[in-house]
């Protein structure tokens, strides 16, 4: 397998009053053809800013960005602007996500006027085959964004990532704004998306739980750092890192067979 | 643990004021002992919050009890009547929230807002009441609290916040606390430390503990007995365990195999989730039957004639015409 996104040795600098902050410090990481690699940390440890640096939405101080071995970080915005329709994002809030003033299938249709996609005919024909494929009936596509369930926006935001068909799909804490129930309807939609449309994920999660059951592999995030990377199963059965071991221990599976969570424990000292 | 409930909700009905069809609570009832940790679970739009706000008497504008009643060591309280409930928030009932930043004034020290807690409920000496304060912060393990006191809140962690309003919701001793999704805002490793804490001050005080959450992780490890709710109901009870091993409701056994567990399904990459189809249905949809039939594969017709209520042998109740049988596969 060839690497589709290969990171390489990535800083991102923000300036702060005098300071300087470094929330993403030296990253690597690739994602393969095909793969569903999952980059899980908790808030503030920078994998929201690498993503924005993937896409292109955020400079980077230094480090490479290759997209099918093309360095993204070295072109210029009018250079990118080509790139950008291989490369999409589904983002966390449905409900901000999405311009409420317009209909859905207008919503849909933009990306494909943006980068001049077809006539008016092949766009609307566009919209509708994507809304079917995402579990939309095409009669709402006359709708307006707040007619819908948290569940179906994020059909809308996942339906609109893909218009352009991308060949990487970031997705960014896609279901943490969703119930559990909705939560494996959005899961398992992705999952028969990738298969059908071929695509490779890098799927942004605080929940190592939920991406054990469904990613390839894992890469531990944590203070802007890579600090440990494999297969889902094994990363969860045998963690490495201390950060990784400290989160498994404090993650509690719904099974009242297992004991509880370690730092549940009120007789073991805080740590 | 035979002693009276400290806390009973009993049949609350609340709906869209002057809307009776727009029912949010269509009967709710439960109660939790001293001492005891209950958790209440269900996904948004259930009602599970506002069965905690009409509990501390907090219902929003526009929205009333229509018929039920709360009583609090056997005694009725007037929810409705905000001056009597003052007497009873914060002194008998305490409250935790979701967003810890919402609850506190990014305008006051937090130990100041601790301070007005007791002050509003405690008739204590100045020096003493403060006193209390950095007491409370030191028991809800903050560090340096004579210093912390005195910082605002946007100068604090998520989970320092949250202990924060711990401290507040405590500060009066009460016999009640109701969490509301307490942890849902918070990484991981810090829910664990807050449910640590949780945990540790009930077992010292005795205070009796209602944990509202759509999280079935944190209810498996922390509460003794759980309602689950759906539209407005409470569609099954049951001590922790036996609603994990034997769930009986169609709703709670879809909720169990939607919930990612690694030990359940353990096998090939790429496999699938459990989904329950369909959306809950609006809450002024006039279904005359049990409000989870849509979406439930055991659904009859009787199902969609009548709601079931709740019948069941010893503790595990269960309103459901064709509950599951046997042990959760």
């Amino acid at each position: 397998m060839t690497a589709l996104l290969d990171i390489r040795d990535l800083h991102v600098t923000f300036r702060l009053g005098h300071g300087l902050i470094h929330p993403v410090r030296g990253v690597s990481l690739s994602v393969e053809c095909g793969e569903t690699l999952a980059l899980v940390g908790e808030s503030g440890c920078g994998k929201t800013t690498l993503a924005r640096s993937v896409l292109g939405l955020q400079s980077i101080a230094g480090g490479q960005i290759l997209f099918n071995g093309v360095d993204l970080a070295g072109l210029s915005r009018f250079q990118m602007r080509r790139f950008r329709p291989h490369i999409q994002c589904v983002f966390q809030d449905p409900f901000s996500s999405l311009n409420p003033r317009k209909r859905v299938e207008v919503l849909l249709r933009e990306p494909l006027d943006v980068h001049g996609v077809g006539d008016r005919r092949e766009r609307l024909r566009r919209v509708h085959e994507m809304m079917e494929l995402v579990g939309l009936p095409t009669e709402w596509g006359k709708r307006f964004p707040h007619e819908f369930s948290g569940g179906q926006r994020q059909r809308i935001g996942i339906a609109r990532a893909l218009i352009l068909r991308p060949d990487l799909l970031i997705c960014d804490e896609p279901v943490s704004a969703l119930d559990v129930s909705v939560q494996a309807q959005i899961i398992n939609l992705l999952q028969t998306l990738k298969k059908d449309l071929n695509l490779s994920y890098l799927f942004i999660s605080h929940d190592l739980l939920l991406v054990e059951t469904f990613a390839d592999r894992v890469a531990m995030m944590f203070k802007g750092e890579i600090v440990e990377t494999g297969p889902a199963r094994q990363v969860w059965q045998n963690p490495q890192h201390d950060f990784t071991r400290r989160m498994i221990d404090a993650i509690p599976v719904p099974d009242v067979t297992r004991p509880a969570p370690p730092a549940f424990r009120i007789d073991r000292e805080p740590q | 643990m035979s002693a009276a409930p400290i806390l009973r909700v009993e049949d609350l009905h609340i709906c869209v004021r002057g809307r009776p069809q727009a029912q949010i609570l269509r009967g709710i009832s439960f109660h939790v002992n001293a001492g005891e940790t209950l958790g209440i679970v269900g996904e948004s739009g259930c009602g599970k919050s506002m069965t905690s706000l009409a509990v501390m008497g907090l219902l929003p504008e526009g929205v009333e009890k229509t018929s039920g009643r709360v009583v609090f060591r056997g005694q009725d309280l007037a929810i409705d009547d905000n001056r009597a409930m003052r007497k009873i928030r914060a002194r008998r009932i305490g409250m935790v929230f979701q967003e810890p930043m919402a609850a506190l004034d990014p305008l006051y020290p937090v130990g100041k807002q601790v301070l007005e807690v007791i002050d509003e409920h405690l008739r204590l000496p100045r020096a003493e009441a403060w006193e209390r304060v950095i007491d409370l912060l030191r028991r809800v393990d903050l560090p340096y609290p004579e210093r912390l006191a005195w910082s605002y809140p946007g100068k604090l962690s998520g989970g320092q916040l949250q202990r924060v309003v711990i401290a507040m919701a405590l500060a009066c001793n009460p016999d009640v606390l109701i969490a509301d999704e307490p942890t849902t805002a918070l990484d991981v490793t810090v829910q664990a430390q807050i449910i640590r804490l949780i945990k540790a001050l009930q077992r010292e005080t005795g205070v009796a503990v209602v944990l509202i959450t759509h999280n079935l992780g944190l209810v498996a490890h922390t509460a003794d007995r759980i309602a689950v709710m759906y539209a407005g109901h409470k569609v099954e009870e049951a001590p922790t365990r036996d609603l994990f091993l034997t769930p009986r409701h169609p709703y709670t056994v879809g909720l169990l195999q939607a919930s990612p567990n690694p030990d359940r399904n353990p096998g090939s990459d790429g496999r699938l989730l459990y989904e329950i189809a369909g959306t809950v249905p609006s809450i002024t949809d006039p279904m005359p039957g049990c409000r989870f039939a849509p979406r439930c594969v055991s659904a009859s017709a009787a199902c969609r004639a009548a709601v079931p209520t709740m019948t069941g042998a010893g503790e595990h109740a269960v309103a459901c015409f064709h509950p599951a049988q046997g042990v959760l596969a």
